[in-house]
């Protein structure tokens, strides 16, 4: 058994045309995908993060220089993370094509966390 | 943490954010005046975002529409502060501590905006994606595709409706709550009979039910039915037949198929909305000469008591007819009328009762019906070709094909 990381890059503007009824039915998909998942066992955790750019501390001949980012544009940031157990990276990605980020043609970016014997 | 405090018991009802987009509409549009219109549906929009980026993570709320509520109260909030016009937080009072506002003011409200979006001088092409948007939250892609527009003219005519709305005053707004209500009301009926026969006909080339439309209209017929100052007989009669004719739906498209009236499934009918219906029916009987709807929704209940095509009693169906074609020259009505004449009379009947108007060459059912009366009369070439005449004229496949099982007539 792995633990993966989901990083849902997101970029909000696509997001200001949905209508009322397609914003109720993410909101029902989102919970029947984070049941399903949280009841068989692999969905651990996760946590939203703010829309905005962030900050990113870079080391240069001047010293830190600290900036927005990594993402220069609003567009393209990392919206928020699950963590999940999975038995391998193929196992982990059945779980993140059924999430509806996935699905709603976003992408999810899937990484191992490392773990020490 | 995701869903940590998630809890099970909170469950979405059906349709919660178009519903309360509507609201949200209506009572912020109360508030600042028809003018400003844009600002309104930008909070909206806002809250029902905040929603859908939130609930996915923290769950659900106790109380989603006092949730929005709140959120939208927050942003209005901001949007007063930012115009330097805090002179009007005055105008939210019963938002600042967060509960939904109370039922029957926003019924006053969601009527008022009704009102509005189906002002005559709108007329139904601008009225009802209007209403749509404004009353129902529907976007501007659902409104084209409920309506069969291109997005592009379904945009226009939201934009034209909402021109006009900037131009009013707020005070136009209050007038609409003034003893007028009552004679304004006939051009709202019709605009909510008009979206649900855009619902319940045949003229999708691909999908040829959109319930939504059904639902919404029966929603705001509800609405005036129920509220003290726009109840009459004639929305109970409008609201009964909504809900007879929406309680046949499940029988009336099973899989791709058409299903018509005298092959349905009668199990499958939705009892409790015919009950509902029956009960508004019983609300909508008084002295004065039954309307239109009273005529149409009494034959729907005649059908829905019926436990079949054959059991019908079709001397009521057909009194009723006699009634309707005296005040509604629609000559659809006249080609309805016509079958109840051959249940009654036999088919020779029905064919000289079928009217002869120009206007109807061009409709499917009007050849269908008649080559349906040539065929028991033994006519059996003139109904093949009124057959295909039909066929040839059928707005969708589905129709098509409900043609093509109508007789032996195959297809090519």
């Amino acid at each position: 058994m792995g633990q993966f990381m989901l990083l849902l890059h997101d970029d909000a503007s696509e997001d200001a045309e949905l209508s009322a009824a397609e914003m109720q039915d993410i909101i029902a998909r989102y919970r029947a995908w984070s049941q399903k998942w949280r009841e068989s066992g692999h969905l651990t955790g996760g946590e939203k993060l703010t829309d905005d750019p962030g900050r990113i501390i870079r080391s240069g001949a001047q010293g830190m220089i600290v900036s927005d980012g990594p993402y220069s544009e609003t567009k393209d940031v990392i919206g928020g993370y699950f963590l999940i157990v999975a038995e391998d990276y193929a196992a982990a990605e059945t779980i993140a094509r059924d999430c509806p980020h996935a699905q709603r043609g976003k992408p999810v970016e899937i990484r191992q966390i490392h773990t020490f014997d | 943490m995701v869903q940590a405090h998630d809890s099970p018991a909170v469950e979405l009802a059906d349709r919660l954010f178009r519903r309360e987009s509507g609201r949200m509409t209506a009572i912020l549009l109360r508030r600042f005046g028809p003018s400003a219109v844009d600002d309104v549906e930008d909070i909206v929009q806002e809250a029902l975002l905040r929603a859908c980026q939130t609930w996915p993570w923290k769950g659900i709320p106790d109380n989603p529409a006092g949730w929005l509520w709140r959120v939208a109260a927050r942003l209005a909030l901001d949007r007063l502060r930012r115009a330097d016009r805090l002179d009007m937080t005055g105008t939210l009072p019963d938002v600042a501590d967060g509960r939904a506002p109370d039922d029957l003011l926003v019924a006053d409200d969601e009527l008022r905006l009704l009102f509005l979006c189906c002002d005559p001088v709108n007329g139904p092409e601008t009225a009802i994606p209007l209403t749509l948007r404004l009353a129902c939250g529907f976007s501007t892609r659902e409104i084209a595709a409920a309506l069969l527009l291109d997005e592009a003219t379904a945009a226009q005519r939201i934009s034209r409706g909402k021109a006009r709305l900037r131009g009013l005053q707020a005070g136009d707004l209050t007038a609409l709550a003034g003893n007028d209500l009552a004679l304004r009301l006939h051009p709202v009926l019709n605009t909510l009979y008009l979206l649900f026969d855009g619902g319940y006909g045949a003229n999708d080339p691909t999908r040829w039910i959109r319930e939504e439309l059904c639902v919404e209209a029966t929603r705001l017929c509800v609405l005036l039915a129920g509220h003290p100052k726009t109840t009459s007989p004639e929305v109970h009669a409008l609201a009964a037949l909504f809900h007879l004719l929406t309680a046949r739906l499940p029988a009336r498209q099973v899989r791709e198929e058409l299903v018509d009236l005298e092959r349905q499934d009668r199990a499958l009918w939705d009892r409790r909305l015919i009950g509902t219906g029956l009960r508004h029916l019983e609300r909508s009987l008084g002295t004065a000469p039954p309307t239109v709807w009273h005529l149409l929704a009494g034959i729907a209940a005649e059908h829905a008591r019926s436990a079949h095509w054959r059991d019908t009693d079709w001397q009521v169906i057909l009194d009723h007819y006699d009634q309707l074609v005296l005040i509604s020259d629609d000559p659809i009505v006249a080609l309805n009328r016509a079958v109840a004449v051959a249940q009654v009379a036999g088919p020779v009947a029905g064919l000289a009762a079928v009217p002869d108007e120009a206007s109807l060459l061009d409709y499917h059912l009007y050849h269908a019906t008649r080559a349906r009366f040539l065929r028991d009369m033994g006519r059996r070439e003139e109904a093949g070709s009124a057959l295909r005449r039909a066929i040839d004229l059928a707005p969708n496949a589905a129709v098509r094909d409900h043609l093509y099982k109508q007789d032996e007539v195959s297809p090519g």
